[in-house]
Formats: C-alpha cells, structure tokens, sequence
C-alpha cells in the first residue's frame, strides 16, 4: 500500500495517491449548517468548517477556505463527483476535480523537516496536529497540505506543476543529504 | 610565524594548507583566513577602494573594511569576502584585490598622490562635461581603477537552499547575553532558535579573558552549548547570519552550510536562506569597535584593539612583537594584561587623558610611520611599533531593530546610539542595548529572556545566575586628533577623510543623509558599521550641533552582503519559475512539437516533420491542414471556470457585456469582460451544463486574473448572490479539433453520440461519455472552420491526444501548434492576447455590439466615456501589403503616405501580422485611427525597430469566409 516506509525506517517515503476521486464542495449561501447536517447524514462525518480534515474513512474532507472543501474518496470511480453532486444537491455546488490534482504523501522521519523548508506555516506538531489543513504555497507552486499522522503528510499541488514540484522535492531532499524513497500506488 | 605556542581555541592537530596570492601558507582548524595570515606575518592584504592605499587587516569581524579578498577561483570565485569571517579549511586559496599588478606594487596608487582632487564629490564635479564623454570614458575608466573584486562570469555551479523556522523566542547573537537568554528560555521549554554568525559559540568570550562561574569562559560556554544541544525544544545555527528584520516578526538569515569547504557534496547547498518568525526576539548582537580618526590610522598594522585581543587570546597569534595601544576605553586597556600575558612587548599605552595605570603615557597619536606600521607618534615623540591597538569606543549593533523602524538616539553616557524603545516584540540585551560589561550581558540575557517567557505565558525555571568577573566598561570619545599629520580616516572601505567630513559640511551637506550620499560614507559593503558614527560626529561638531540632535542613519537590510544566488535558491535557469505542463505535452513533443512559454505553461508552437527546415514552413503546412482536411490543438491551457448555484446565470451577466442568462442548457456563447474602467478585461466562451451550472473559458494569460476577479465580485461586490465559482483548468484536458473533416473525426471517437449539424449545431455544448468516463463537448470554432473542443479529464489527456490520432490517421488528422491557430484567427480577423492587450475597447476590436443596453455589467459606465467612444481612437482593421509579397511587421506604426515617421503622424499599429497561406500573402490586423471608415486606404506601415517600411491597404479583418459559412458546416 501507500506509504510504506523502508524498512530501515528514517529518510522520506513518497507515493502517489492516483486513485482518489476529488471534489471542490463549496456551501450554497447560508447552507453550511445544512451541509454539515447532510454530510452527517449521508457519510457519518461530523463537517467541521475550518483548515481540518473531516472524517477517517474512504471520504474525507479537508477545509481549505470558509465553506469550501477538497473532499477525496479512494478508489473512487470516475463519476464519483456526479454522484457527491446529488447527495449533497441543493446545499453544496460540487465540481470534479479528481483530475484535477496530483496528491503525494510524504512519510517518514524527514516528512516534516522537508515540508517545513517549503512552505512558511508552522509545522510543528502542536500548530499543525494530525488533521489539519493548510492551503500555502511550496516553491512557487500553490499546496494544499493535510498532515494525515504524525509523520505522514498529503500534499496536493494542481497537477500541471507535478514536475515542478518534484523537482523541488528532490532538490531539497538532496541538499538534506535525505534519502529519498519513491514508491508506485501498487507498492 | 606569529604563532603562539600554546593557547587559543585553534586545534594544532588540525593543520590546514591554503594559499593567498598564490603563495601557501599553513593555519590550523579554527583559523578565520585573518588569522592564519597573521600567524604567516602577512601584513598587506588590500588595497583602498579610491586611493589604493596599503592595507591591512583592522578587525576580527563582519564589519571589516579593508582585508576583503576573494576566495576560490574560476566558478567559485566570491570577490569581497571578508577575510576576517571565512573560516579556514584545507585548500583554501584566497587573492588580493584592487591592485595591479601586484598587491606590493600597485600602479593605481598614483590615486593617492592625486588624492586633492579626489576628495569628496570628485566625480560630480569632474566629469560634468562633455556630458557624451560620461558613458563611453568617463564611466568605464572610473569603474576599471575604483571598486572592488570582480565576479567570474561564469555560471555559479553550486545551488542554494531554503528553510522556514518558527519559535517562541529568535536569539540572535550567541554570546554571552544571547547564550544566557537562550539556556533561560530553552529549560523553560519555549521553542528557541539561538543564531550566530560565527563558527563557534561565544561571541566575545572567545576573544576576551573572563570567568564565568568560577570557571574559565570557554569551559562555561562549552557547558551551555553541550546544554542546548541537548534541550529538545532549543535549535543552535551556527555560521547563521541574521541579515533582515521584517514585517510581523519575520526575519531573513542566511547559513553557510558548505562555504568551508572546498567543493560541497553531490546535491550539498552552499548556503541556506532561512525565513524565521518569532513570537519574541532577543537582539544579541553585540557591539563593534570605533577606530580613531588620527593621521595615518590606514597604515596596515593599525587595529582595532577588539581585533588584536582576539587574534591573541581566540587565535593564538602575535599580531606584532611591539604593540602599542591608544586606548578610549576601558576595554582598551585591558588588551594590555592580555598581550603581556601572551609574552608580548607593549611599548606604549596612550590615553588622552592618561587614564590607566602608572605607565600610561597622556596624549594623542597624531602620525604614523612605515610601509606597514614601523612607529607611531605621540605628541612629537616617535615609539617604535609594529601594531598600533586602537580602541576608540563601542557602537551598539542594533541594525536589525532599525530595520524594524526603531530610531537609534544618542546615549551621552556611553558616547553611542542606542535604542530606547526597541520594536514591538525585540528585546535588546547586552553590548546591542548599549551595557558593555559581561555582568549586564549576563544579566540581560536572563531578564529578557524571562520577561519573554512571561509574554508568552510561559513560567521560567529560576536557575541561579552565574557569577562573572568584573569588567570594567567605561567608554570615552575622541572624534578628531588635533595636530594629525597625513590623511585620517573614517570610513576605511570608501576612503572617507576627516577632510571630506569637513568639506561636506563646507558644501552644505549638513545632514546626515546629505553627508553620506556626498561623501559616499558608510555606502559601502561594511556599510560603515566601524567608523560611520565617527563622520556624524565630526558633522556635528562642525555644525555646533549635538550628536542626539544631528542623529545617525537608518539602516536597512540586509545588515550584511548576501549573495544573490541565496534568495534565487533552487529557481535558477530552467527552474527560474514553476513549469506547467499540459496532459498532452509528452505526446506533443513525441510528435516534434517547439513549445512555448505562455505564463508558466509550455505551449506547442509548432510540429516539425521530417524535411522541414523553417517553421515556417511547418506552421504553413498545419494552417492548410486545418482549412482543408483537420488538425488537433491542445487548448487545455485555456482558463476553465465552473459557476453554479442559483444565482449563477445572474453572477455571469454582471461579469460578462452580453446576456448570459438567457443561454439554453446545451449551448454555449462568446462573451466579453470589461475591468470596472471600460477596457476590455478577458474573452471567451460560456456553456450552460444546466440550469445552475457554466463552464466559462478565459484566455491563457488571464486565467488567474479572471479567476480573481469573480472571486472578488462573488465575496466583495455582491456577496448576497449564491453563486460558487472554482477554476477546473487543471482537471480538464481541452483540445480544438477544426476543419471539414472535423465532424468525421469527432463521429469516429464519439460514436453514440449523433453529431450532425441539426443534432450538434454550431455553438452546441454537451456533457457526454468517453471510454467510460466523463466527456464535454462543445461545438466552437477560433479557426473558422467546421470545428468541435472536446474536454476529459486531465489524466486521460495524452490518451485522447492518441486517440485522436489514431482516429483520423485515414485522413492524415494534424497536429497543430500556437502559430497556426494564430494564422488561423488572423485570417478571421479574431481578437487575441496582442488586441486583447488592456488599452482596447469593445469598439476599438468592433464589439461595440457586445455591450448589453438590456443589463448592468462591469465597466458598462466608464465604456461610455467620451474618450473611450471617440471613433478617432485606434480600431480594428485588417491590413494586407499594396505589392504582393511585402512582409507587414507586428508592432509597426501607422501613418498617412507621404507623412514622416514621427511620433505627431502616428495613426496606430500592427498587432498581428502572419503569413496567410489561403490569401498566399503576408496579412495582418492592426488598430487604426477611425479604422472602419477607411478600408481601402493606403497607409505606411513603418517599424523602425526592424528597419521595414511597407505600403499597406486598410481591409476588412476577416480575410477569409466573411460570411462564416464554414464554422456553421
């Protein structure tokens, strides 16, 4: 599976997530208790509108402005977005974006110092616990980044900036002297 | 050799080889590059920026002014490092700088014999005329003999890299007042970041002798950084330099992370920009050594007395065998014990006023002799001397707080600049808050460090405060010698005089702003940390002013010299900016695609096939596929916006000139954005998904600024709308699929859907199915010809640029590239990014039509203005050459035949200009005074740039199919 470390440990694991569906949420005007009310409803995940990530199961949503959210299912199939559309009908507007991003996660040990030289948010784990979301920028390329565990991370960047943004993340894993594990999805 | 035999925080074991100006000498690990020529007996190691005078090392610091060399050669090469801050490694290879031909004999030094002309102002008032003389003589012959070491030319093969750090308290400086604070908060648990510039801990306790807790400094200094070390919560840099303080508590630092070695590491930065914010800061930076202002206080062998006490007690150095001492401070006076101690000869210790012991002798140096230092003079008594100590009072170093916009102010008690009121969030502590003695520094790096804490509601452990040994601290002033015999200096890097200071103010720059841009003092690369203050108050006493009245300049960052390549970090050459790359771009360049820069993304240009030479010809070639069979473009790059909601249709008329709202589900509409001042903002297409919901298309360029400027109408202007809009460019892979055969292709890929013009009509739009996924489809034409734009999502991309391919093999579908569409809507007269260029109007591109009476719309008020209706504004008009042939140039300017080619005749210009092969000319489109009224006019088309003059027609811009009979096919 994803993420796997090496078995020495250490160092910084990065996979792609390529099989995710998804999907910008955006609350329809004075809908966002509704929204929350609905997702309860229909995923069991309690909506929080805020920079954290909602929900431990196949979806999720991770807050990236007021009333807006980047939802992701796994293994979500290609008209997932359609179908997130008519669950949450008449209090969401949805739009796919499955295709939109690229989504790696970092892990390991460096996972965090080698984010941390990227983007000028705080890191540490008691500015950005387990869950919480940042939308910021990492080497001139907008980054969504979701802490998903204590060394874990998920960083989504819009797709066309993916060579871009590995070359950061082997520019810099080199400079750390960090050795630099790439992982396929099937392992 | 000058070294000591024992002492000193060098390690013997540790001997490194380097060489300067070719010669090699040996050092030890722990050696900066000036002590290790010092314990060479290298005396000479520069030449003065103007005069090219002799010069030798002055300090131990970064506020070092002459003994600047460059390091490394070749591609290496960094001119004007301060040899006072490189630290020594095995292999080191250093050179002089400024001189010619050699450091001992430099020619350029008849500069100093001519020095009565080159006083302060010289190149204002010499080389005024003739004024044509300056950039071709005057400028180069000035900028050859003056300056400082040159850069190598080459591309730098090192890379440079970044890090953020985040804390509770920055302690910027790791002496004793910075060690104290960080040690205090660091046990208390905060997260410290504690930076220094120097390769080791301590700041002056590793030059001066003092006792800390019973114990020798170094021991107690080691215990605190084996502390540190070893408190989670507390990180150490060290050869960190905090260069900048910023807005909201930011910081800027830059760490050499491989400058002491030879090469770094395969993927090893040699430097690292560290961006820092912190809740609280510890100002610890320390204070730097005034030189004196008497005669002769250049000659190498004059130093700062700071300076010899390191080189003696850090460096275990002899900086000369009879060192004397001229002394305003207590500090001063102590070097003696240190230098009788190491065994050397004091020959002299001179105080104004003979303050000291039994020995000292009260006077002033007022000369001194010798290539490098031989004697001194005091009054009218020579003393022979090899090193003259000089220790003419503190200046606190307090950049970083200015930086901040905190206002030094005058402290007559310890004759220096000081800030009262720090900014918001920095404490100063120690010699930076102007308290010299290691007792204060203790004692201020404890308090703040605790009120910091108390700040930050964080309790401090008491931890008892270390006892220290008294020091003395007292600080005199003396700003001139009177009776100087020679030239004495103020500022040594810029070869500032007390006679410049003194004609400056006899000019009338009497300001301190005005003194320093006229005498160029503290401009240069030590920004005049050293002797700045000593100019002020020579200004101040010739305008009977006080130095609290007269006041000092602010300094901004950087507080040191930062390399350039450390802020360009990674983003050099082709990584100078993020890249963007389309779904089908490795297909395109499979396919023999030039790309583009268009913004960030790389755009095919054109496909070159075997047998083409020109690109030209390519683009040639793909045009009349387009016109006669079909060709493949990807437009992906093109701004996809989706807009849903209830008030979606409502949102998209405000936004667009024309009506949107009453566009059917299924069909799509150009549309035109104005900004709020009646300019043309963006064009593109809407298409209605349903009800609730558009995709809208912007133009490569604006992609972004459309995206913006709908969020900002979404949440500022009309927030009571309910409406969501988000860019969806990135999730879907667009491509125009244009020509006759268009609609057979699209039926081949799309066989279960009926594309027939009564079914899929021109302007058509459908979300439909593609190999099991979802699909749009949109019927629109930019070329003109029978033509669809299918969209998947973007990681089906280069499957559908194959499958296109594959579809239309039969008959020869072609790829094509920017330029072709470019011929493609030149030849359609249709605007683009050259028309769309935010000077037009709707009626300058004839879309005066597009502006809805039926609705309000942004810029519809200011469209109306006068000026922006006025038919004599330059509209837009298709040109084609009177003799068949010509080549038209972008950009040309149009003017009447017969008028010459001077700005009062222009008429407009060419935007567009391209080869059309179905006119088999070169045509063009261009915005021409009352254009529409003058078709079949002739007019010039001049561009002095590429030396074209041409005789143009004024034509309709639709050159091909005016009636549209094709895209409706």
């Amino acid at each position: 599976m994803v993420g796997a470390l090496p078995a020495a440990g250490g160092g910084l694991a990065v996979s792609e997530r390529g099989d995710l569906g998804i999907a910008t949420i955006m609350a329809r005007a004075s809908s966002t208790a509704a929204l929350a009310q609905r997702v309860a409803e229909r995923f069991g995940i309690a909506l929080i509108d805020g920079p954290i990530l909602s929900g431990a199961g196949a979806v999720r949503f991770a807050g990236t402005g007021p009333g807006s959210w980047l939802s992701f299912c796994e293994g979500a199939d290609p008209f997932w977005a359609c179908s997130m559309a008519v669950q949450l009908d008449g209090v969401a507007s949805v739009f796919d974006q499955s295709s939109g991003y690229a989504v790696l996660r970092l892990g390991g040990a460096e996972a965090m110092p080698m984010l941390q030289s990227g983007a000028f948010i705080d890191l540490h784990a008691d500015a950005f616990p387990v869950g919480a979301v940042a939308v910021t920028v990492i080497a001139h390329v907008g980054a969504i980044l979701i802490r998903v565990g204590e060394a874990q991370f998920d960083v989504a960047v819009f797709r066309s900036f993916a060579g871009s943004f590995w070359h950061w993340l082997a520019t810099s894993a080199a400079a750390r002297g960090v050795p630099l594990h790439r992982f396929s999805e099937d392992g | 050799m000058s070294r000591l035999a024992a002492g000193g925080s060098i390690d013997r074991r540790q001997p490194l080889a380097f060489t300067f100006d070719g010669k090699s000498y040996q050092g030890f690990a722990g050696d900066t590059l000036a002590s290790a020529l010092i314990a060479n007996d290298v005396r000479l190691v520069g030449r003065s920026f103007k005069y090219h005078r002799p010069r030798g090392i002055l300090t131990a610091g970064a506020e070092e002014p002459n003994a600047l060399v460059t390091l490394r050669s070749g591609a290496r090469a960094e001119p004007n490092s301060k040899a006072t801050t490189v630290e020594l490694y095995d292999g080191l290879e250093a050179a002089s700088q400024n001189r010619w031909p050699s450091l001992g004999f430099d020619m350029m030094a008849v500069n100093g014999l001519l020095s009565p002309i080159f006083v302060a102002g010289f190149y204002y008032k010499t080389f005024m005329w003739p004024r044509r003389f300056w950039e071709r003589l005057y400028e180069p012959l000035i900028r050859r003999a003056a300056g400082l070491g040159a850069l190598s030319g080459l591309p730098d093969p090192d890379s440079y890299d970044r890090d953020h750090a985040f804390c509770d308290l920055l302690v910027i400086g790791a002496g004793p007042a910075g060690l104290m604070a960080a040690l205090t908060a660091g046990r208390a648990g905060a997260r410290v970041l504690i930076v220094e510039e120097d390769f080791a801990l301590g700041g002056r306790l590793l030059a001066e002798r003092h006792e800390i807790d019973g114990q020798p400094a170094a021991d107690w200094v080691a215990a605190v950084a084996a502390e540190l070390a070893s408190l989670p919560t507390v990180r150490v840099l060290k050869r960190t330099t905090l260069f900048g303080g910023y807005d909201s508590c930011t910081f800027g630092a830059v760490e050499k992370v491989a400058d002491h070695l030879v090469t770094p590491a395969a993927g090893q930065p040699r430097q690292r920009l560290w961006k820092i914010a912190a809740k609280r800061t510890i100002l610890a930076t320390g204070a730097v050594e005034r030189p004196i202002s008497f005669g002769g206080n250049d000659r190498p062998g004059v130093m700062q007395a700071s300076a010899v006490e390191a080189y003696v007690n850090r460096f275990a150095t002899a900086p000369g065998k009879r060192i004397a001492i001229f002394a305003l401070t207590a500090s001063g006076l102590r070097l003696a014990r240190a230098l009788k101690a190491a065994g050397i000869e004091v020959p002299a210790i001179v105080t104004p006023d003979g303050t000291g012991d039994g020995s000292t002798i009260a006077g002033m140096v007022t000369a001194t002799h010798g290539k490098t230092l031989r004697s001194i003079e005091v009054s009218g008594r020579r003393i022979e001397a090899d090193i003259l100590a000089m220790a003419g009072g503190w200046n606190p170093a307090i950049g970083i707080a200015s930086h901040l916009g905190a206002r030094p102010v005058w402290d007559d008690a310890i004759h220096a600049f000081v800030l009262k009121t720090p900014p918001a969030g920095m404490a100063l502590a120690g010699a930076a808050a102007g308290h010299f003695s290691l007792g204060e520094a203790i004692d201020d790096g404890l308090r703040e460090a605790q009120a910091a804490l108390a700040d930050l509601g964080m309790p401090a452990t008491v931890g008892a405060r270390p006892a220290t040994s008294d020091d003395p601290a007292g600080v005199g002033t003396l700003w001139s010698v009177p009776g100087s015999k020679g030239k004495a200096f103020v500022d040594f890097q810029h070869d500032v005089t007390v006679d410049d200071i003194a004609l400056a103010e006899r000019e009338g720059f009497r300001s301190v702003e005005h003194l320093k841009r006229y005498t160029t003092l503290g401009m240069a690369t030590d920004q005049g940390k050293a002797g700045q203050v000593n100019g002020q108050a020579l200004l101040a006493a010739a305008t009977a002013t006080a130095m609290g009245e007269k006041g000092t300049v602010i300094a901004r960052p950087p507080d040191r010299p930062v390399a350039i390549g450390a802020f360009a970090g990674a983003h050099t050459a082709a990584h100078f900016r993020p890249v963007r790359l389309t779904a089908g771009h490795a297909w395109a360049a499979e396919n023999g695609a030039s790309f583009v820069d268009t913004g960030q993304w790389k755009r095919a240009q054109w496909f070159t096939r075997p047998g083409e030479s020109d690109w030209l010809e390519s683009v040639t070639r793909e045009a009349r596929a387009v016109r006669t069979g079909v060709g493949i473009c990807d437009v992906s790059t093109l701004g996809k916006i989706e807009v849903a909601g209830p008030d979606a249709a409502t949102l998209l008329d405000r936004l667009y000139t024309n009506m949107m709202s009453t566009l059917p589900v299924g069909k799509a509409r150009y549309g035109l954005m104005l900004r709020e001042d009646g300019f043309v903002f963006d064009d593109g297409t809407a298409a209605r998904l349903a009800d609730d919901r558009y995709v809208i298309s912007t133009t490569t360029a604006n992609a972004a600024r459309v995206m913006q400027h709908v969020d900002y109408c979404r949440h500022v202007l009309w927030p009571e709308l309910d409406a969501q809009a988000v860019s969806v460019t990135e999730q879907w892979a667009q491509v125009a699929v244009a020509g006759p055969n268009a609609r057979v292709l699209m039926q081949r890929l799309l066989p279960d859907m009926d594309l027939s013009n009564e079914a899929f009509p021109f302007m058509a739009s459908a979300q439909c199915r593609w190999r099991d996924g979802p699909a749009r489809l949109f019927r629109l034409s930019f070329s003109g010809e029978l033509a669809y734009e299918i969209a998947v999502p973007a990681d089906r991309g280069a499957a559908l640029m194959r499958a296109l391919t594959e579809a239309g093999r039969s008959f020869g579908v072609t790829p094509y590239g920017t330029e072709a569409l470019g011929v493609l809507r030149i030849e359609k007269g249709h605007p683009a990014g050259n028309e769309l260029n935010g000077q037009t109007t709707a009626h300058d591109l004839g879309m005066g039509r597009m502006l809805s009476a039926r609705k309000d719309f942004i810029g519809r008020a200011l469209a109306g203005r006068a000026a922006l209706t006025d038919p004599m504004r330059p509209t837009l008009v298709g040109l084609k050459p009177v003799r068949p042939g010509e080549r038209v140039r972008g950009g040309a300017h149009l003017l009447p035949l017969g008028a010459a080619a001077r700005a009062e005749h222009d008429q407009g210009y060419v935007t567009s200009a391209c080869f059309s092969p179905v006119v088999d000319g070169w045509i063009a489109l261009g915005l021409l005074a009352n254009g529409p009224s003058r078709i079949g006019e002739r007019v010039r088309a001049v561009s002095p740039v590429r030396g074209t003059d041409v005789e143009v027609e004024v034509c309709s811009p639709i050159f091909f199919d005016p009636e549209g009979v094709r895209l409706r096919g």
